[in-house]
């Protein structure tokens, strides 16, 4: 990993959570979309991703999440995302990324709303 | 009342995204220093990365052997933060903003770094010259992105 953004993942309940630390940006995204491509190239397409020490993402991250959600659709999945700080989120808010992407204001919530879900898809268009 | 302070700034660091990080750093300060809250000096910090990134990427084809000199200016009524380069120009005529509405729909990625400036700050323009210049402006007391 470079300077700057770690990423460590790990199988909770219904979603392999993704605990992204540090900042995403042009230098750092490369290694965000290797963690994001990781995890779908061993069909993990339920994914949620926790933002809790996530300091800022730049337009290169949010292009990899544009660039992987509809490959997760495709396959019945969702991309989720939760505990972001208010810089994380205004950005998600003001670019109405918030309507593509289910955001949870903490990762247990998000976890529970999967309790129960079939394997039909649950990512809302 | 305490007096607001003004004044000048600048750095000049290589056009590697490995400095992005400093720049911002230096952008949210002064944007601090200027009087704005977290949630603005957040904004203006990220359309900095934008606006360097765009220079790199962009101007500059990714080469990371040129220099970028990020200025900050504190006024009375404003900090404007201008990112200074030698590389190909932008100009406003150039800028074309992404519909959001069809870009979510979409699912494109890409394109959304001039967007971002332009919400998150209160005017953006790209003047040509000698040196070329992405000059933002965030005014004390107006915030028109929200949040």
């Amino acid at each position: 990993m470079a300077a700057g953004l770690e990423v460590h993942a790990t199988q909770k309940d219904e979603a392999k959570v993704l605990y992204i630390n540090g900042f995403i940006n042009a230098h750092t995204v490369q290694d965000f979309e290797r963690s994001i491509q990781s995890v779908l190239s061993e069909q993990n397409y339920r994914i949620l991703i926790n933002c809790k020490d996530l300091e800022y993402i730049n337009s290169s991250g949010l292009g990899v999440l544009m660039g992987v959600i509809e490959e997760i659709q495709d396959n019945n999945g969702f991309l989720y995302l939760s505990d972001m700080n208010d810089t994380v989120f205004n950005i998600f808010d003001t670019l109405g990324f918030t309507h593509l992407f289910k955001v949870f204001d903490a990762e247990v919530e998000a976890l529970d709303s999967l309790k129960g879900v079939s394997d039909s898809a649950v990512n809302e268009d | 009342m305490k007096e607001l302070p003004t004044g000048a700034i600048q750095v000049t660091f290589p056009s590697d995204t490995v400095y992005v990080h400093m720049a911002i750093t230096v952008a949210s300060n002064a944007a601090t220093i200027a009087g704005f809250d977290k949630a603005i000096a957040s904004k203006v910090a990220l359309a900095t990365d934008e606006a360097v990134t765009n220079v790199i990427k962009h101007a500059y084809d990714g080469r990371n052997d040129k220099l970028i000199t990020l200025k900050a200016e504190i006024t009375p009524e404003s900090l404007t933060v201008k990112v200074v380069h030698t590389g190909k120009a932008l100009t406003n005529e150039d800028v074309k903003l992404p519909n959001m509405e069809k870009y979510l729909k979409a699912k494109k990625p890409g394109g959304l770094g001039l967007y971002i400036m332009k919400q998150f700050m209160d005017e953006v323009d790209f003047l040509v010259g000698k040196e070329h210049c992405c000059q933002m402006t965030k005014y004390r007391l107006v915030d028109k992105s929200g949040g």
